[in-house]
């Protein structure tokens, strides 16, 4: 049983913790582009 | 055609006059040879002719390795890569000149690989002679298309001497597969299977084709 | 150079978000039939990590069909963007592929007391993952811009090769030993269906969330690059030119 929680368990984080990676970066990846559009503007 | 000669000929000129690829090739894979010696439990005969068809050509692949860093790196130093990729029309033929005198180099450190692995451990391979050069030279087709192909790519990164193996050994396991058995076939029966053949026949020529047409990709300057 | 530092346009960005609703929907109906599913006679309870361990398998080979087909499309085209949809396939391919060799031998470990055998799916499943190691490596080692989308495209393509020619390989000389489960024989008990369904659907639809995310925070990093570099193609992109 251990074997079985231990297996999904990995996945779970895994992928979980990879999402959260991706929308921070898409969330950084937005704000230096208005930072970037402001600086120019400015 | 005539560019493929060129090539190859300026290759093979330029080996000849310095010799440094195919000496360094050597001495590397007798050196193998001898870490194998230490490496193994004492004993000749049977056991080690098992295990010798994966042996030689772990030596054969090492020395490769050692022998296809250097394939590009007189061009690096000397900025000849845009010379060499001038002409789009003949960048396939490039890579044919380039990797058939790979061929022809590694071939001659593995002939004397083996022959120094047969006096070492005291296996016969002179009786099967002609099959094993054939899948030697198959092999050796094999290693030479990617390793030819991926040494040009690796030239132009970080950490070339890493990126190298790191590209090219995933790439050769179809190849060893093929001969490693064909190998050992050739020693035990005295002839490779016609399994061992077809599957080298099989990968070097898909290898060739792919390598053929990327390598357009990568001289491109 | 903005139509350049495009590709993630309005269809990409519905698809994430409906995959991603998808997603949560599938999430429970996929935690609901995995805690019901029957227990397997012979191997108990751990035969459950078949609905994820397979469904992992798909979206990790499904990651390198990605990388190669975005890398051939990239060789073919010069369009940046077939690049940035390589490199998300290698990601979230390798992820997948990591865990594929990370399950696998915890259900291993805990039927047949052996954390690994080279029996021919596993060793390639090994190798896929050495090859997406390669892949990822060439990549942070090359110098960046079209030479790194080109290399890759390339050693993308003999990957491609390299994984069905070697499958084929084992299956003809090595075969040390079986794959136990014999998925392929289709021996799925009673009931088994429908979680090994969900589960595959369930993990197919979050590699194409991972994908398209992926892809879309690639195209843009690579809109903010072009844009830092050059400010007057950002003006224009403003006034509209």
């Amino acid at each position: 049983m251990n074997y079985l929680i231990a297996a999904y368990g990995v996945t779970a984080v895994s992928l979980a913790a990879y999402t959260l990676h991706l929308v921070r970066e898409r969330l950084r990846a937005r704000e230096s582009a208005s930072r970037a559009r402001e600086t120019n503007n400015g | 055609m005539r560019v493929l000669a060129a090539i190859l000929w300026k290759d093979l000129v330029t080996e000849w006059r310095s010799r440094d690829r195919v000496v360094a090739m050597l001495v590397f894979s007798l050196l193998v040879v001898m870490v194998f010696h230490f490496a193994l439990p004492d004993g000749t005969g049977r056991e080690i002719a098992t295990h010798a068809p994966g042996l030689l050509w772990v030596a054969f692949v090492f020395a490769a390795l050692i022998g296809l860093n250097r394939a590009f790196a007189m061009e690096l130093e000397n900025d000849a890569l845009a010379g060499l990729a001038l002409t789009p029309m003949d960048r396939g033929w490039v890579f044919m000149g380039k990797a058939l005198s790979n061929v022809l180099l590694i071939g001659i450190a593995q002939g004397l690989t083996a022959a120094a692995f047969a006096l070492v451990f005291d296996i016969d391979l002179l009786s099967s002679a002609g099959s094993l050069a054939l899948v030697f030279l198959l092999g050796t087709l094999g290693i030479s298309s990617v390793g030819t192909l991926f040494s040009a790519m690796a030239a132009r990164t970080r950490f070339r001497e890493v990126l190298l193996p790191i590209l090219l050994l995933p790439a050769l396991f179809p190849v060893l597969a093929g001969a490693v058995e064909g190998t050992m076939e050739a020693i035990r029966d005295g002839g490779a299977s016609f399994a061992s053949i077809q599957l080298l026949l099989v990968v070097d020529g898909i290898y060739w084709i792919i390598c053929f047409i990327g390598f357009d990709f990568v001289l491109d300057e | 150079m903005t139509a350049e530092t495009n590709g993630f346009g309005p269809v990409a960005t519905r698809t994430r978000t409906a995959s991603g609703a998808l997603l949560g929907v599938l999430l429970i109906a996929y935690a609901y039939t995995v805690v019901t599913a029957p227990i397997d006679a012979t191997q108990g309870v751990i035969q459950k990590i078949l609905y994820v361990h397979v469904p992992l398998a798909y979206g990790a080979y499904l990651g390198f069909v990605v990388t190669a087909l975005g890398g051939a499309l990239y060789l073919w085209k010069a369009d940046e963007k077939w690049d940035r949809l390589a490199v998300s396939g290698a990601e979230v391919g390798v992820i997948f592929c990591t865990l594929m060799l990370v399950t696998g031998p915890i259900w291993a470990r805990g039927t047949w007391g052996k954390w690994w055998s080279w029996d021919p799916r596993l060793t390639v499943t090994l190798l896929l993952w050495f090859v997406y190691l390669a892949y990822l490596l060439l990549r942070n080692f090359s110098e960046g811009g079209s030479r790194t989308a080109r290399f890759a495209g390339v050693y993308g393509l003999v990957g491609a090769a390299l994984i069905p020619l070697n499958y084929f390989v084992i299956e003809i000389f090595g075969g040390r030993g079986m794959h136990p489960e014999n998925l392929e024989r289709g021996s799925l008990g009673e009931g088994m269906g429908m979680p090994f369904v969900i589960g595959n659907l369930t993990l197919f639809v979050a590699f194409a969330y991972l994908l398209l995310l992926r892809w879309e925070v690639e195209t843009l990093r690579a809109r903010n690059l072009a844009e830092s570099v050059d400010p007057v193609a950002l003006a224009r992109e403003e006034i509209g030119t």
